[in-house]
């Protein structure tokens, strides 16, 4: 606080005199009025000890005096000006853009309270800062972005709001939030620039923006903020916080048995400093493994595996395993994974074929046991039985070897040498001697075989409709492609395994069958486009993702469990499968068909977000190219308080008032 | 209108004290003959005993009934009735002169109604203003006619002495040796205090009753302010802020003086009475000096 001087030091001197004379005035006053009395023995006797007419008892004894002397200390004060730095928000309209992702669950600044509680006393330390006729707008966001509130100049109500954010245990997707502001600073502007009826149909007004988070997002491209003005207010420590998290956890067969499970896991210290950590695994609540004392380096990552032969052993499936780290840091959302073992399913398939001998050895032997394999020939599918089953989604994959259906079934489809249904699919005019120069070694059909030695004799490139993605590519175009067709899956093959004689009898047109990858690659097939891998290692789903649930048998609906013991009911898609989105809790989801009182399946849902478990605060943003650095811009203005000492004056100067009506107290 | 008597005494009054005579915890002897029956047997018609007769007897008072019966001469006793002496002092200083009545009005209607009680007997009456100069010295009263006597001495005595309370009594008990019943009304508001005049009186042998007279300024003053008090005997001044302390400071420091008066009377024999001058003064008499025993 400071004192600007509202008088010169003459005036100064002149209202330096008022107390005085106000005690000179005092003893003046006190010409007392004479009152005859019978005698004076009793009163002389009274006032003895009171001793009234010692000078300072006559002080303390006049609080009138008092405060008239307090009232004009006041008025002296007010002189003074006192007053202090203030800051005042520029502009008139605010947006507040509060991130409640995992990351500001981090405990890195003040004891106990975390990254959103400290972004929710900013931003109410911003709204106090309000000039009286500003409005302010709240959304927060995540992965989505929540408004809650919009335009208002009402303070309190916009405060209740900030309090009322929720932590999410969601990744941060600054763009949605962007474009939820935007839309509703914007009028007439939405979220869709693509739509031609997007008319302005009105002047977009400026706006402020304040982002206040801690920087975990990613870059916001191809974005225009328009008459938005961001400020980026980060919060939490600059200094790499000491967090190590669980990046990746997840378990597979062991490729050496068949029946062996193998649990693997990632760390990640993000601190700056080494870090020894210890954690243990817990198989359906029961500690399974634990290992104390693992250093990982800063900035480095570290593996460990678990044999979960044992477990396998002591309990039924489904297994529900869960990894802690015991140490603690400042992210604790991270320290926690989840993963299941459910019951092997097993996938429902149709072969139609006119006899392919090469087909029938591979999808036989090992793949009886992945699923239950039918084979059919061409003319099944003009039976009744056909249109039901295929209607009625009771397969999750058809394999059509060279012949087209009708019309699509409701199930994942394998054609070989022919186009789904529909004119959406085109292939070439066939050419010959084809060797294959590329083949996707990411996607889950061709990941692990090997098919750049094989050779075809004939084949047609392949044309899909828009996302059609292409496995297998030949000099002359697509050999193998995929292409999603209303939640399913349409993969297609441009070349037979056999051709057909005239004489009747097949011959191979290509070397394939006689490759290792004919029959990994049908297990591939079988496992992704049949659904068996889905369930059976339980994939890890990241909060905020869908999950598609699949069961064996068929029910109109189901019923979710979330970890804190929430349930919604799901009904069932057409195609047999069940689509749960509310996974914005980290844990193990249980999945009970109907009415009946049994757990099916589980799957899990981790947080495992990279971005998140850095929760190194970012200085700066960027969107839409251009750099946000987190800055003060607000106008410093000079709070004056003398006001207030003029109230109090007003208030003492009442008092005084009464007092002196009253009299008694004097 | 207002008669000079009624003014002090109206005629419900008067009917009333008529009813009354003082009574004196002391027998005295009178110097004539009054309406009282006294200790000494004497020539009343009320019977008391009989005597041997002595020579020298009266020979009026023998039994001559008795000496037919007997053959033996018997004197017959009659109780002797006396006169009372009834004094009555009231305060005439300046510090009486306040009050709503005023003090010094209260004390002349008592001593006016205590006068009348003693006239209607045939007691032997004086009221005399505290006065040690002798400018108004109090007449010697007896029966009822001389009420008008009263109202006229009662109206000349002014009120403006400055006298110590202890010099006017002692001038009185020089003046009056005699014995008899003693009433003094007085505030007592003298700084040089009280208890000297009380010696005086209780040195007389007197029975005496003190009526303590204050106003309900004095017992609760309403006062407020920065005050500059005045005595009005003596102009003694005492400047005062008045404060709910200094009130109440006020008030225990009164409590404590009529207090100490009472107790002083107490140990002295002396009957005291304190009354505010609120208090009518036939309910004064009826109730509250009958209950001390001076009328009935």
């Amino acid at each position: 606080m400071n004192i600007l001087s509202a008088f010169t030091w003459w005036q100064w001197l002149i209202l330096g005199v008022i107390p005085a004379a106000i005690v000179a005035l005092y003893f003046l006053k006190l010409r007392r009025q004479p009152v005859a009395v019978p005698s004076t023995y009793l009163w002389t006797k009274a006032i003895e000890d009171l001793h009234v007419n010692s000078f300072w008892q006559k002080l303390r004894n006049s609080l009138l005096l008092w405060l008239q002397l307090f009232l004009i200390c006041l008025l002296l004060l007010s002189g003074l000006r006192p007053g202090c730095r203030g800051e005042q928000l520029e502009g008139d309209r605010f947006i507040f853009l509060i991130d409640a992702s995992a990351s500001m669950s981090a405990m890195d600044m003040e004891e106990g309270k975390s990254r959103l509680d400290l972004a929710k006393e900013h931003c109410i330390g911003l709204i106090d800062r309000m000039k009286p006729k500003d409005v302010a707008m709240i959304i927060s966001f995540s992965d989505r972005a929540y408004p809650h509130q919009s335009y208002t100049s009402n303070k309190s109500l916009l405060k209740r709001k900030i309090k009322d954010i929720k932590q999410t245990q969601f990744k941060t997707d600054l763009r949605e939030a962007l474009i939820a502001a935007s839309g509703l600073a914007n009028p007439g502007r939405t979220s869709n620039r693509e739509d031609n009826r997007d008319i302005q149909v009105a002047d977009a007004l400026e706006a402020k923006l304040f982002i206040v988070s801690d920087g975990g997002v990613a870059e916001v491209q191809d974005f225009s903020l328009a008459g938005l003005t961001p400020e980026y207010h980060p919060i939490g420590a600059y200094d790499a916080p000491d967090n190590v998290g669980i990046i990746a956890f997840s378990v597979s067969q062991s490729i050496e048995e068949d029946k062996s499970y193998e649990a693997y896991a990632r760390f990640e210290n993000f601190g700056n400093e080494d870090k020894e950590i210890s954690f243990s695994l817990y198989a359906n609540g029961e500690l399974h493994d634990s290992k104390s004392t693992v250093m990982i380096k800063a900035n480095q990552t570290r593996g460990a595996q678990f044999d979960l032969s044992a477990a396998l052993d002591k309990f039924d499936l489904p297994i529900e395993l869960r990894l802690e780290i015991e140490t603690d840091d400042a992210l604790a959302m991270d320290n926690e994974a989840f993963c299941i073992i459910n019951r092997p399913k097993q996938a429902k398939v149709l072969v139609v074929s006119d006899g392919n001998r090469y087909l029938e050895l591979a999808v036989t032997d090992r793949l009886r046991k992945l699923a239950t394999i039918e084979f059919e020939i061409p003319s099944y599918l003009d039976s009744e039985e056909y249109r039901v089953q295929a209607l009625s989604g009771e397969f999750d994959l058809i394999i059509y070897d060279r012949l087209t259906p009708k019309e699509h079934p409701q199930a994942n489809t394998f054609y070989i040498d022919a186009l789904p249904p529909g004119d959406q699919w085109k292939k070439s005019e066939s050419f010959s001697q084809v060797t294959v120069i590329d083949y996707s070694r990411s996607h889950r059909v061709t990941q692990f075989v090997e098919l750049s030695r094989i050779v075809i004799v004939e084949a047609c490139s392949l044309t899909g409709p828009t996302a059609t993605k292409s496995l297998v590519d030949a000099k002359e175009g697509s050999l193998m492609a995929i292409a999603p067709r209303q939640g399913f899956q349409d993969l297609v093959l441009g070349f037979p395994i056999v051709v057909t004689q005239d004489d009747g009898t097949d011959e191979l047109n290509t070397d394939w069958p006689n490759h290792p990858s004919f029959p990994l690659i049908f297990k591939s097939i079988i496992q992704y486009l049949g659904g068996v891998a889905d369930m059976d290692i339980a994939d890890n789903t990241r909060t905020g993702s869908p999950v598609k649930i699949k069961l064996e048998e068929q029910f109109d609906t189901i019923e979710v469990k979330n970890p804190v013991g929430k349930k919604s009911t799901l009904r069932r898609a057409p195609n047999n499968t069940f689509l749960f989105a509310d996974t914005a809790e980290i844990g193990v989801y249980e999945v009970k068909p109907g009415k009946v009182d049994e757990t099916r399946e589980k799957f899990a849902v981790n947080l495992m977000n990279r971005r998140e478990s850095d929760i190194r605060v970012r200085e700066k943003l960027e969107i839409g190219f251009q750099e946000i650095t987190g800055a003060k811009v607000n106008r410093i203005v000079r709070k004056e308080y003398w006001k207030w000492f003029v109230i109090v004056a007003l208030i003492v100067l009442f008092f005084e008032w009464v007092i002196y009506n009253r009299r008694i107290l004097v | 209108m207002t008669t000079t008597g009624e003014k002090y005494l109206t005629p419900k009054m008067l009917a009333q004290l008529e009813r009354m005579e003082l009574v004196s915890r002391k027998i005295f002897r009178g110097r004539m003959k009054g309406e009282r029956r006294s200790k000494r047997k004497g020539q009343s018609v009320e019977f008391a005993d009989f005597r041997n007769y002595v020579p020298g007897d009266d020979l009026r008072f023998i039994d001559w009934n008795l000496y037919a019966r007997l053959d033996k001469l018997f004197l017959k006793l009659f109780m002797e009735e006396e006169d009372l002496h009834f004094y009555c002092l009231f305060d005439c200083s300046a510090s009486m002169e306040f009050g709503d009545p005023t003090k010094f009005f209260y004390a002349k209607q008592l001593a006016a109604a205590l006068g009348y009680i003693g006239l209607c007997r045939s007691d032997r009456v004086k009221v005399e203003s505290l006065d040690p100069s002798g400018r108004h010295p109090g007449p010697v009263l007896r029966g009822r006619h001389s009420l008008w006597q009263l109202y006229d001495y009662l109206d000349s005595v002014p009120c403006d002495s400055n006298a110590t309370l202890a010099e006017s009594v002692k001038s009185f008990c020089l003046r009056n040796p005699g014995k008899g019943i003693l009433v003094l009304i007085s505030d007592l508001m003298d700084k040089t205090g009280y208890e000297t005049a009380l010696r005086y009186l209780v040195s007389q042998n007197l029975d005496i009753y003190l009526i303590h007279v204050l106003s309900q300024e004095e017992i609760d003053p309403e006062v407020k302010g920065d005050l500059r008090l005045v005595d009005c005997e003596d102009s003694d001044v005492a400047e005062i802020t008045v404060s709910k302390r200094l009130l109440d400071r006020y008030r225990q420091t009164l409590a404590t003086f009529i207090r100490r008066a009472r107790e002083f009377c107490n140990r002295r024999d002396i009957v005291y009475m304190m009354t505010s001058t609120e208090r009518p003064v036939d309910q004064l008499v009826a109730n509250y000096l009958r209950q001390r025993g001076l009328v009935r």
